[in-house]
């Protein structure tokens, strides 16, 4: 998934004291200081699935279009998720379970089959069909209706209907990652061709809408003002406890918190770290923090000089303060990614031993004096210039690269920081002219092997090869047992990383803001990601 | 038909005036999409966003959106659909144009007649005002209340406001842009202060000033002492002060109308002024286009009415003629 964010605060408002110093006049108004909560849900005491008439939630950026397949931002997610589902749906731990599918087998290493799940309608009542499932991967598969998801099917060769609640999947060669395609985390959302042509064709667009299975039918949408949401009460998961989902995007943070303080809005996602405080001290307002399975790291790329040479990315990893950086940067909502797989895409597998797991793979620690000595061992003994782009909309990772470039300039690397919009830095993502890069990674699926089969494979933007490594990836993708899975991709990452292609930074969290009249029930990584507004939950 | 289009009148300034401004939309139209042409970025990228793109899908979204065809043969495919009325498809949002600034031309219209309202009550009165008090306590304190003005950023003045009457007295909403009819208009009450609040200030000082130089004429010594009483001369000053102050309010309008863009991301409202910033990042051309031709079209008639005005309130240019 990518970032969405159209026109961040940071572009427009540089340098806005003003807006601090308003912040800190609208605290002095407050006088019960929020909690702040890590994971599970705020507020205490009991928490019940009451009847709540209106949430209304605000979003930081705007949506073009909430059918994914057309733009992929996690809020297009968010909102999608409540209104159309897939064959399965991750569960809290990001482990796989059926939505629309009731069950599925994979008899063949390229064969997938799907038990439907009887009794489910659309939000106009009518039935769903295996012919809308089939159609439905058509959709998904289509590189105009759904550019961002269409690769994931790429692999896909047919979608038959095999009985009146069944429906066949065959791939053209193994791939076991294919699992998370049709989740509506991923890369399928749940439709009927009649509302698409009803539409004239349009779908995810005001005209067109997104009409599907889940717990919410779409009321209204307009583009850079909100989305509108009602409760379907012939869901087949029960009804909602909330009746109506008004959906606001506010692009000032600063306007969001206000807006939290006057009591208009119940709910903001993903708060802006450095306005933390402002939230927390906010009335009658808990912050959730989770891990959002994103993921930050350097990006050499290794066919640019000087950066083709290992002891200058070796040099510059024993630079990165990564401990210091996740405390300070992120005020601590994060920690120190020790390799590209994220956690929380294989504690379903493993476990508490995630971590562990994860740990060995990348060990250059901060060491300045390692780093002095690899630089003098490189081809650029007395250090080299360098320049970075960096998008507006990534302020912690701006904040990184100054804080590295003054660490490296002792050594006599110069680094230059350019901050420029997030759609220039897409174009710095594998160029030529960009040997220093960063990725800002969020991940879409709970597959381990998720940015690995980017990263790690042919095209990756570090223009890394490595015989083994391809090897290991290709044994994974057939590798029908999860565990044995994991430590196929675990050994990939860990060759491959021995060469410093990538230098891993963080793994994120996001925070979101919610009236402590209400909690999230069990809130975490995949929340949002499923029909989120089922549980709210009502305190006391 | 020779007489209406004769040297100096009006329909002939008008005819050419139109003419000039549909010639300055083309060329208009070819520098910004040359411009963004030459912009870094690639708007197929930019839809699949950071992540492993397939080549497959940046060749659909090419080739959907034309981006697969030479520079001039793209610019030459929309001007064909302009023509015909069409103004293309947002590449961003895969939404018809028209269908996507239809609701927002309307809000930030609403917002910048509001705001040249306001601009327009308060800063001329004000002004005229200050310059008959040349020097007095009341025009110190609103020049220099002026000066805060013209000098505060408008999201600053737009969260004080909101902070003030959207949370504390809790009069106003603090976000968007209502559910239409009246409630837009009360949402729209503080975006519209805030914007009136820098540029009214900027007309208080020009009218002001205006207002002081024709005081300082030697025809207002002559009108007293040939008798006129005060209210007569005030009227003389007030009507040749009119000419600058007209000019100013019409570049005004046409600033509001194209200058939007921070208040409405403070107050979150869809207008177009955050729909361009985001289209030209995103190089949405369709989008881009048609919101710059829109703002220019505004702006060229906008001084083509302040022309006209000239003609109806200066004698001197109804006798030379126009043009």
């Amino acid at each position: 998934m990518s970032q969405p964010l159209p026109f961040s605060r940071r572009t427009l408002l540089q340098g806005a004291g003003a807006s601090t110093l308003l912040l800190l006049l609208a605290a002095c108004g407050d006088d019960n200081a929020s909690s702040t909560t890590t994971g599970g849900g705020g507020g205490g005491g009991q928490a019940s699935a009451k009847e709540i008439d209106t949430l209304t939630v605000a979003f930081p950026s705007s949506l073009s279009n909430i059918y994914p397949g057309q733009e992929a931002g996690n809020f297009n997610y968010y909102v999608a998720a409540l209104v159309a589902e897939a064959l399965v749906a991750p569960d809290s731990t990001g482990k796989l379970v059926g939505a629309l599918a009731e069950t599925w087998t994979h008899p063949t290493p390229t064969t997938y089959v799907y038990t439907l799940r009887s009794g489910v309608t659309f939000s106009d009542g009518s039935p769903l069909t295996a012919d809308d499932i089939v159609y439905s991967v058509g959709v998904a598969k289509d590189e105009v209706m759904s550019p961002n998801t269409s690769y994931y099917w790429a692999n896909v060769d047919s979608a038959e209907k095999t009985a009146d609640n069944e429906v066949t999947i065959t791939l053209a060669s193994p791939d076991v990652a294919f699992e998370w395609g049709p989740c509506a985390a991923n890369a399928m959302w749940v439709t009927a061709e009649r509302f698409i042509t009803a539409a004239g064709g349009e779908i995810g667009t005001p005209a067109g809408l997104l009409v599907g299975t889940g717990p919410y039918r779409v009321v209204s949408f307009e583009p850079d003002k909100g989305v509108e949401l009602e409760r379907v009460d012939t869901y087949w998961g029960g009804k909602a406890p909330v009746k109506t989902v008004k959906i606001e995007f506010i692009p000032e943070e600063t306007t969001r918190v206000l807006a939290r303080q006057s009591g208009d809005i119940d709910m903001a996602v993903s708060i802006a770290l450095d306005q933390e405080q402002q939230w927390t001290e906010t009335d009658a307002t808990d912050v959730l923090f989770a891990p959002d399975r994103s993921f930050v790291c350097i990006d050499f790329n290794t066919a640019v000089e000087p950066f083709d040479d290992i002891h200058v990315r070796t040099a510059i990893a024993h630079a990165c303060d990564r401990a210091t950086y996740v405390a300070k940067l992120l005020n601590g909502h994060g920690e120190v990614a020790t390799a590209l797989t994220v956690p929380q895409q294989i504690e379903s597998v493993v476990g508490d031993q995630a971590r562990a797991k994860l740990a060995t793979v990348f060990e250059l620690g901060f060491d300045l004096e390692a780093a002095k000595a690899e630089l003098a061992k490189s081809k650029v003994p007395d250090g080299f210039s360098c320049k970075v782009g960096v998008s507006s909309s990534a302020p912690q990772v701006s904040q990184f690269f100054q804080s590295l470039a003054d660490t490296v300039k002792d050594l006599g690397i110069m680094i230059e920081v350019e901050e420029m919009p997030v759609e220039q830095w897409y174009d710095t993502i594998g160029s030529a002219d960009w040997g220093l890069a960063y990725m800002w990674y969020f991940n879409a699926t709970g597959d381990p092997a998720e940015l690995i089969s980017w990263f790690l494979a042919e095209g990756n933007p570090a223009s890394y090869a490595n015989e083994e490594v391809a090897a290991l990836l290709q044994q994974q993708r057939e590798e029908a047992d999860p565990a044995k899975r994991v430590d196929l991709i675990i050994e990939a990452q860990t060759v491959a990383m021995a060469d410093v292609p990538y230098v891993p930074l963080w793994w994120g969290e996001a925070a979101t803001a919610i009236n402590d009249k209400y909690t999230i029930e069990d809130f975490g990584p995949y929340t949002l990601l499923s029909p989120w507004t089922t549980r709210i939950l009502t305190n006391g | 038909m020779r007489g209406l289009f004769a040297k100096g009148s009006v329909a002939r300034f008008v005819a050419i005036r139109l003419a000039a401004t549909f010639v300055l939309l083309l060329a208009l139209s070819f520098i910004v999409f040359g411009l963004l042409h030459l912009t870094p970025g690639d708007p197929a990228r930019n839809l699949l966003g950071p992540k492993n793109p397939s080549p497959e899908a940046l060749a659909a979204i090419r080739e959907k959106y034309r981006l697969d065809q030479p520079f001039l043969r793209q610019y030459a495919l929309w001007l064909g659909d302009v023509v015909r009325g069409r103004l293309g498809t947002s590449i961003r949002n895969n939404t018809p144009v028209t269908t996507l600034l239809a609701d927002r031309v309307v809000l930030t219209f609403q917002l910048a007649v509001f705001a040249f309202g306001l601009t327009i009550v308060l800063g001329v009165p004000l002004g005229i005002a200050a310059a008959w008090r040349a020097g007095s306590a009341f025009d110190r304190t609103v020049s220099v209340t002026s000066i805060v003005g013209v000098g505060a950023p408008s999201y600053a003045v737009g969260l004080l406001l909101l902070y003030v009457f959207g949370v504390w007295l809790d009069i106003f909403p603090v976000y968007g842009s209502g559910d239409g009819g009246l409630d837009t208009w009360w949402h729209l009450v503080l975006p519209a202060i805030t914007l009136a609040f820098g540029i009214g200030a900027l007309v208080f000082k020009l009218t002001r000033t205006a207002v002081v130089a024709e005081l300082q004429q030697d025809y207002v010594a002559f009108a007293y002492s040939r008798g006129l009483d005060q209210r007569q001369v005030r009227l003389l000053v007030l009507r040749n002060a009119l000419i600058p102050v007209a000019t100013s309010l019409g570049l005004v309008f046409g600033f509001l109308f194209g200058g939007t863009i921070l208040v409405e991301v403070t107050f979150a409202l869809g207008g177009i002024g955050g729909l361009l910033a985001s289209s030209v990042t995103f190089k949405d051309i369709p989008v881009v286009q048609a919101i710059t031709l829109l703002t220019a079209t505004v702006i060229a008639l906008t001084a083509l009415g302040v022309d006209l005005l000239y003609y109806v309130v200066d004698p001197r240019v109804r006798k030379r003629g126009l043009g």
